[in-house]
């Protein structure tokens, strides 16, 4: 089973679910260092749940989860980040009270505790610096989730919907700063994203799933050859942004 | 002048172990966003255990049946005492934790509530049954006391030594939550469970950690104090309420506020003892004043900081609804009072006696049907409700001459407009926090009214006459079975009366109304419902009830004395009704037969004996069904039933057991 080149993050035949019931049905997924890849796919075609499951929030009741050839399948979330594949969760699942650099000093230091590095990338969030997270706008939060999730220095990172609730404006900025980060820090990135106009700009490859399974998956190029399948995959969204 | 001074500086020594206390709950509030109630009890236990240590070197287990006591060593010193007993203390903090409020974390108010009371009797039986009857045990002085001067006035110097060391600690907390990365990895972890893991932290550990820190810290306080205060079961237990309310004065996370205020509770109620010695002092009030003083401040601390107050967990959504989709029917009422007929027919001697003491139990646990399983107000001051009813039937009947059905009634009618009063802190706190409201104003009424020799009789009791009805004679006392039939009779009319109007109420539209403010206070307002009404006219109703049991508790003895109305009869009946199943009129019934001095403990004291530790079996009962089965014995037997029978209603079973996932979706366990 070699055959594909070495991937950063490497996921086979993942089914996962709730209760038993499957809804992420074998998918295949692979993601090399310093590649953007995108998931796309209606609401409730389990996009999330995927994320959750290679992430270890969940556990897959079948498939593996490899990065860089180390096995994460069945691994708890707080070990699987550990091991270098961060979250960046749909609901951001920050802490709220604590001000913006403490959110990330807590989860910098099991790295060295340098947060430096998320300022540089996020200048905006720099004069935020102590103000709590919970009163920052969504975007700003999204930043924040963002850079907790870089400071970790992963070398496989997961963003799901990216731009959930954001002006399309910052869509952009986020997705040239994700890309950004890709080129030169060589990690890999998964992300979903509804605006696939936009996403199809930055994003090296994407798959496209549709109930549980991926029906469609190719380069960005392809990809925009063939937006009336993806409209399809979409049930009937439009794939406009 | 140097007199008021004295008494100040004599209150540190209670205002240490409040303020010890109130800093722990603050620990484990912010780790896992519980307020213990057995926090006193953890600190008793140690003091307990310590003071064992030093006097006969002996390690006391916490199993019956087996040996229970290990021989360590003859006169252990300070320092291997002081060890052994705060690593014992801090392995109690992380099963306590471990066991009980991590699996309840996500659990409705109620269900954390009655764990923590349960968890308090266990510990208090345990205490009782393992250590001998601890009451009045005087451990050595362990500070050096003798008088120092300050300001010119003698003051012993223990109480200093006893404020630093509580600043101290204080400082120690609030400067590793400030400062420390295990502070901050702790409040992280308090916020957001998923957020916490996702950076790679176990959330489970900083709580557990925090739960064995502030165990560790009740332990040292509770014997630090114990030769002040002197041990004894019940009273260090409470220490908790005085301790909650320094808690609440700082919002439940200020360690600085919560530690000023348990030293100033403790100066304030020493001072006014004080006060209570002076000639000018009403007689009246010199009852209970002190116990005043904690209530008061709950009060105040959750009136005028109540809308700060950080809610968390599920006290701040909606309460699930359980086992609530069938109402009893009148037939099963029916049937219970036929058995209960049947059972007074047959049984006889102490059998009787505790058939009737189970007629009493199944009115008082009523009265939390309405309450607390229709409304969802979690009230511990039952027991208060029913004294009132009690003492005031003494009053009218003995005093005034009033007759028998309507003496009282009367009585019970003004236990309900006590139970309004009482209901309108209701309108403004609820889940845990109305739970520390009714436990400390039960408190304060039975210290301050039943306790009071002026108004409840003093040591000689208050006097109850014989009730008759129509020529009949329904004296407990009548002819030489006793309790008499007649007496018996009358209270299955009694209790058939109240079963069959609860039963009617779930089935009216106020029934409807009060289930919809039990699940959703805003929605049940959003269409229309008068919130307010309900609340009030709950706890009106539910003291109603009360007040006819504790009258039917005056009859049944003939003379009433506070013992049977304690701030601890009114917790063991919220557990009781909680194990039985609070939410239906059947699971009253089996409360009553589950009930302290009722058929199950007489049997198990006459034919097992095992009366000595019935507490601790029922108090293990209770926090064992509060954790695996929070919908009570009736609901799982039902279920049982139900299951038998092939019907296939399991989705609400499901939803009270929804995986994190989409807990946190329905903003469950966060908050905004
Ligand atoms: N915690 C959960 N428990 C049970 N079912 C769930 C849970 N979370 C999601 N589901 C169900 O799983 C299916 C897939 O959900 P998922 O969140 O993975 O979809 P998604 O592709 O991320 O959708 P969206 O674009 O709306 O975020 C949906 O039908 C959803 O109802
Ligand atoms: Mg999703």
């Amino acid at each position: 089973m070699t055959d594909l080149p070495a991937a950063r993050l490497d996921v086979r035949g993942l089914v996962a679910g709730y209760e038993g019931a499957a809804l992420v049905r074998g998918v295949d997924i692979s993601v090399g260092p310093g590649e953007v890849v995108s998931l796309f796919g209606a609401n409730g075609a389990g996009k999330t749940t995927t994320l959750a499951a290679i992430a270890g929030l969940i556990r897959p009741t079948a498939g593996t989860v490899h990065l860089d050839g180390q096995p994460l399948t069945r691994l708890p979330a707080s070990e699987v980040v550990r091991r270098g594949l961060a979250l960046v969760p749909e609901d951001r699942c920050l802490f709220s009270q604590l001000s913006v650099v403490e959110n990330l000093r807590v989860a910098a230091r099991r790295v060295g505790g340098d947060v430096d590095v998320a300022f540089a990338r996020f200048p905006a969030l720099e004069p935020l610096r102590r103000r709590a997270v919970g009163v920052l706008s969504g975007g700003e939060q999204q930043m924040v989730a963002i850079a907790r999730a870089l400071v970790m220095r992963p070398r496989v990172l997961l963003i799901d919907e990216l731009s959930l609730g954001l002006a399309p404006m910052i869509v952009r900025d986020l997705l040239l700063a994700v890309r950004a980060l890709a080129d030169e820090s060589d990690v890999a990135v998964l992300l979903v994203e509804q605006h696939v106009r936009l996403a199809l700009d930055v994003i090296d490859r994407g798959y496209v799933l549709r109930q549980g399974s991926i029906t469609v998956s190719g380069s960005a190029a392809q990809l925009r050859q063939q937006t009336d399948l993806l409209a399809d995959s979409y049930l009937g969204t439009s794939v406009t942004a | 002048m140097t007199q008021y001074f004295v008494f100040l500086v004599l209150g540190i020594g209670a205002g240490t172990i409040y303020a010890g206390l109130a800093l722990g709950l603050v620990v484990q509030f912010k780790a896992s966003g519980v307020l213990n109630l057995s926090h006193g009890a953890v600190a008793m236990i140690a003091a307990y255990q310590y003071d064992e240590l030093r006097k006969t070197g002996n390690l006391v287990l916490p199993w019956i049946g087996l040996p229970h006591t290990v021989h360590i060593a003859d006169g252990l010193a300070i320092v291997p005492a002081m060890a052994i007993v705060l690593t014992l203390t801090a392995g109690l903090g992380l099963a306590i934790h471990q066991l009980v409020f991590h699996p309840l974390r996500h659990a409705p108010a109620l269900a954390k509530v009655v764990a923590s009371v349960g968890l308090m009797l266990v510990l208090q039986a345990l205490v009782i049954a393992q250590f001998g009857v601890g009451y009045g045990r005087q451990p050595g002085g362990l500070l050096p006391a003798q008088p120092v001067h300050v300001f010119g006035t003698a003051v012993p110097r223990d109480r200093l030594f006893l404020a630093a060391i509580t600043v101290g600690m204080a400082v120690i907390v609030w400067g590793l939550f400030r400062f420390s990365w295990f502070g901050l990895a702790t409040r992280a972890a308090a916020e957001s469970d998923r957020g916490a893991q996702l950076i790679g932290l176990r959330p489970k550990r900083y709580a557990a950690a925090c739960w064995a820190a502030s165990s560790v810290l009740a332990g040292l306080f509770g014997i630090l104090i114990a030769p002040i205060t002197s041990l004894d079961p019940v009273k260090f237990t409470l220490f908790i309420v005085p301790a909650l309310a320094a808690a609440l004065i700082g919002r439940l996370t200020l360690v600085s506020l919560a530690t000023i205020g348990g030293l100033a509770l403790g100066m304030t109620q020493s001072e006014l003892l004080f006060l209570t010695t002076k000639k000018w002092f009403p007689e009246w009030a010199r009852s209970g004043a002190v116990d005043l003083v904690p209530f008061v401040a709950i009060v105040l601390a959750l009136f005028i900081a109540g809308r700060r107050l950080p809610v968390r967990g599920a006290a701040a959504g909606a309460e699930p609804m359980r086992s609530l989709r069938t109402a009893d029917r009148p037939r099963t009422t029916f049937v219970w009072l036929g058995a209960g007929l049947g059972a007074l027919l047959v049984l006889q001697g102490a059998y009787r006696l505790a058939l009737v003491q189970t007629f009493i139990g199944v009115i008082l646990l009523l009265s939390l049907v309405v309450l607390v399983g229709y409304v969802g107000q979690i009230s511990l001051a039952q027991a208060a409700f029913a004294g009132t009813g009690g003492f005031l039937l003494s009053r009218l009947a003995d005093g005034h001459g009033v007759p028998f059905p309507l003496a009282p009634l009367l009585a019970a009618a003004c236990a309900a407009v006590v139970g309004c009063v009482v209901g309108i802190p209701a309108l403004r706190v609820r889940g845990v926090q109305l739970a520390v409201v009714t436990l400390a104003g039960a408190i304060a009424v039975e210290q301050v009214v039943f306790k009071n020799p002026t108004i409840a009789g003093g040591e000689l009791g208050a006097k109850v006459p014989d009730a008759s009805f129509l020529g009949l004679d329904l004296g407990a006392r009548t002819g030489d079975a006793q309790p008499s039939i007649a007496f018996g009779v009358t209270c299955l009319v009694v209790v058939g009366l109240l079963a069959l109007m609860v039963g009617n109420i779930r089935r009216s539209s106020l029934g409807r109304r009060m289930l919809a403010v039990r699940s959703n206070e805003r929605a049940a307002a959003a269409i229309g419902i008068d919130v307010v009404k309900v609340k009030v006219g709950a706890f009106a109703i539910s003291s109603f009830i009360a007040g006819v049991g504790g009258a039917m508790t005056g009859y049944s003895q003939s003379s009433l004395s506070a013992q049977s109305f304690t701030v601890y009869v009114g917790i063991s009946l919220l557990a009781t009704a909680y194990l039985a199943g609070i939410t239906s009129v059947s699971g009253a019934f089996v409360g009553g037969i589950l009930i302290n001095g009722g058929l199950l403990a007489t049997f198990a004291g006459e034919k097992l004996s095992l009366g000595k530790y019935y507490l601790l079996i029922s108090g293990v009962a209770v926090l064992v069904t509060a954790v695996l089965n929070p919908e009570g014995i009736t609901a799982a037997v039902t279920a049982r039933v139900q299951s038998l029978g092939g019907s296939k209603r399991r989705g609400k079973a499901v939803a009270s057991r929804v995986p994190p996932l989409i807990a946190d979706r329905l903003g469950v366990p966060q908050q905004g």
